[in-house]
């Protein structure tokens, strides 16, 4: 098992490195940099600049450095917020997101997961039907379009939320809502058709033939089978509501890292771009790698070494 | 159980022409033929079908039966809902004063003309002029605004109508909402239907080779895959917008560079489980070339989930174009998407919350009737899948 992860990880790695070194390339290749505003700056002043980031260096000169600064973690100066160091952007920005991201991860476990669970075992009800509806409706409806919908009910009209902001932990509830409102409605119907593949298997109906209580099959048998494919996308699902979205920050006025990572794209902030872009990956190959270690306890038959 | 009174009669030998009554015949149809049966049957599908229809139609023709375009604006009517309050004074004039205290003449249920309001008093009230029919607007009590008429007499309301002109309201310039959500449908739908017609070639061929060819190739092209798959999707689509500038074709193509990633992983492992099959080898056997074992056995193969898969795609392009245009990063104003027009509309929410209800709900129909679509098209083309 150790070894495995080793390998794993080194993997990992190997990935981060070949995904560093590509958009490393393609943000340079893009005209256009950080110091390009509207208004001209003084050619001094922009040659300056370009000195004191090391812009004026050819790009695979810029590159080796970036890496070497990389081996040592640490993700280099934002270009556009002068002064600031990404790495303290993210751990001061990355909280907000998270918390926003936690509580719709919440939602999603206790809400979207146990619903297709009800719904799966009885399929055809009314429960089922309703359930049915409102997560279509779920997955249907654009997050803008409902967090429009949810501000519009409660902070415009109802007054119980901030409109905009979190000046106190009330202000993440909406966004969390707004930003769970697809997963649980995607997990519950998931949820509900691996329950229904799994309940239609031989296996299920021999040990409902010889006699097993109904408990006992669900336990044992069902809910560990019906788990597989739910894990499987819950990994990738529980990284990007963690690392939060853009739109859901700017409708809300929240000070996450989407907003910081899209303004960074938007104003060619070139550390903020690798930074954010390699953070993203490592959350993703470890919410990844632990999905695959999962799958080896709710599954022995699944063999990790392969 | 019905008793059944056996005579002799029916015990007599069939005469010749009645003796292929025990054969069971079924009409033979063509394969498409009976996915088109299945899919119509499910009601959810055909619903889906009919909405689609109509938005195309209404997205192409509607624009040329009306003599106003998106760009059209009007700046004595902005802002107007499509059901207005109406007040009346004591002579039977009716007025609709909107949120933003403008006073308009109502005739024969249609805005006639902007009342124009002359400075005079303005520190307890305000007076708007018509011909023979002024309004005082007295707000000397900030709690308890009072319009009043000639006389004095407090205006009373007189029920609500409909917006004739508008019928779904106006913006913030006066443009009319309606043909702008036309408009928009235009672009959703343009961007959407291209989009996923590239990548279904760039898909289906990437991973049909990767499948077919398999090996050292396979593994490196999926690699590749894996890596494009990790670089998040917003800093791809702002990079290529930089580079072609914005506007649709930007939008198109970089939908149209990413997604492709999903239809060519699922191509491949379409392909990889058919080439096992017998046919395959036989082709083989026979000699047939690469390319026309690719192109004529196995692709034709996996067409199912590949139809399937496209129709899901649709409704994803449709909201990742609102989802730029929200940003900001969509079409260039003046024109609309779906995604401006929302964006727009969470502006001025506070106060005109219609002008976003029209374009959600058209994103949401959309999304519903292309996902019925494609569940009823997964069932259809293969009824074991159905959950």
């Amino acid at each position: 098992m150790a070894k495995y992860i080793f390998k794993r990880l080194i993997s990992i790695i190997l990935t981060l490195f070949i995904l560093a070194t590509i958009t490393f390339f393609m943000m340079h290749s893009v005209p256009g940099g950080p110091f390009d505003t509207e208004k001209k700056l003084p050619p001094e002043l922009e040659e300056a600049m370009l000195e004191k980031y090391d812009l004026d260096l050819p790009v695979y000169q810029q590159y080796f450095n970036y890496m070497k600064d990389l081996l040592k973690l640490d993700l280099g100066p934002s270009f556009k917020n002068q002064g600031e160091m990404v790495n303290e952007m993210i751990i001061s920005r990355f909280p907000v997101s998270a918390r926003v991201g936690i509580m719709a991860i919440i939602m999603l476990i206790v809400i979207g997961i146990p619903m297709g669970l009800i719904t799966g075992f009885n399929s055809g009800s009314i429960i089922d039907r309703v359930v049915i509806a409102i997560s279509t409706f779920g997955i249907v409806v654009p997050s803008f379009v409902l967090a429009t919908i949810l501000l519009y009910i409660f902070s415009v009209k109802l007054q119980i939320f901030p409109f905009y902001g979190i000046q106190d932990s009330k202000g993440f509830i909406l966004p969390a809502i707004s930003l769970a409102g697809f997963s649980v409605a995607y997990f519950a119907k998931l949820t509900r058709s691996s329950v229904l593949d799994v309940m239609s298997q031989d296996y299920i109906i021999t040990a409902d033939a010889k006699g097993l209580k109904k408990s006992t099959i669900i336990f044992k048998h069902v809910l560990k089978n019906a788990m597989i494919p739910v894990i499987t996308v819950l990994g990738p699902a529980i990284a990007s509501l963690l690392t939060g979205t853009f739109v859901i920050e700017k409708i809300f006025g929240l000070p996450g890292i989407g907003k910081y990572f899209v303004e960074g794209i938007a104003n060619r902030d070139y550390g903020v771009i690798m930074g954010i872009t390699l953070f993203y990956a490592v959350i993703l190959s470890i919410m990844i790698l632990i999905v695959d270690l999962l799958y080896a306890v709710i599954d022995p038959r699944i063999d990790v070494k392969e | 159980m019905k008793d059944i009174n056996i005579t002799k009669e029916m015990l007599k030998p069939l005469s010749d022409d009645k003796k292929d009554l025990e054969q069971v015949v079924f009409k033979s149809m063509p394969y498409w033929h009976e996915v088109w049966h299945r899919l119509i049957k499910n009601k959810l599908a055909l619903l889906g079908i009919i909405t689609i229809v109509l938005l195309f139609l209404i997205a192409i023709f509607v624009p040329f039966l009306v003599d106003y375009d998106y760009s059209d604006d009007n700046l004595d009517r902005v802002n107007i809902p499509p059901v207005m309050e109406i007040l009346e004074d004591s002579e039977g004039n009716k007025y609709f004063i909107n949120k933003d205290y403008r006073v308009y003449a109502i005739e024969n249920g249609r805005i006639s003309k902007q009342l124009q309001v002359k400075k005079e008093d303005f520190m307890k009230s305000l007076t708007y002029y018509g011909e023979n029919m002024n309004i005082i607007m007295d707000y000397s009590n900030k709690e308890n605004i009072k319009y009043l008429d000639k006389q004095g007499n407090e205006l009373v309301e007189a029920g609500k109508i409909w917006n004739k002109d508008n019928i779904l309201g106006t913006d913030i310039f006066g443009r009319d909402l309606f043909i702008r959500l036309v408009y928009g449908a235009r672009i959703s739908l343009l961007v959407a239907v291209v989009a996923t017609i590239v990548n279904l070639f760039i898909g289906t061929i990437y991973g049909g080779i990767s499948g077919y060819i398999g090996g050292r190739l396979d593994n490196l092209m999926m690699r590749l895959v894996d890596i494009i798959h990790t670089i998040p999707l917003t800093l791809y689509v702002i990079l290529i917008m930089v580079v072609v500038g914005a506007g649709i074709n930007s939008i198109i193509i970089a939908l149209s560079s990413v997604y492709w990633v999903g239809m060519a992983r699922l191509v491949r492992g379409q392909v990889m489980s058919i080439k096992q099959q017998e046919f395959v080898m036989a082709a083989m056997t026979m000699g047939t070339r690469k390319k026309d074992i690719l192109m004529k056995h196995l692709l034709p193969n996996s067409i199912g989930p590949i139809i399937v898969s496209m129709t899901m795609l649709i409704p994803k392009a449709i909201f990742v174009e609102a989802f730029l245009s929200y940003i900001g990063l969509g079409v260039p104003r003046p024109m609309a998407s779906w995604g401006t027009l929302s964006n727009d509309a969470v502006q001025t929410l506070n106060m005109y919350p219609y002008q976003l209800i029209a374009p959600a709900i058209a994103i949401s129909v959309t999304m519903f009737a292309f996902n019925f679509l494609g569940d009823g098209l997964r069932d259809a083309i293969d009824p074991r899948l159905r959950k």
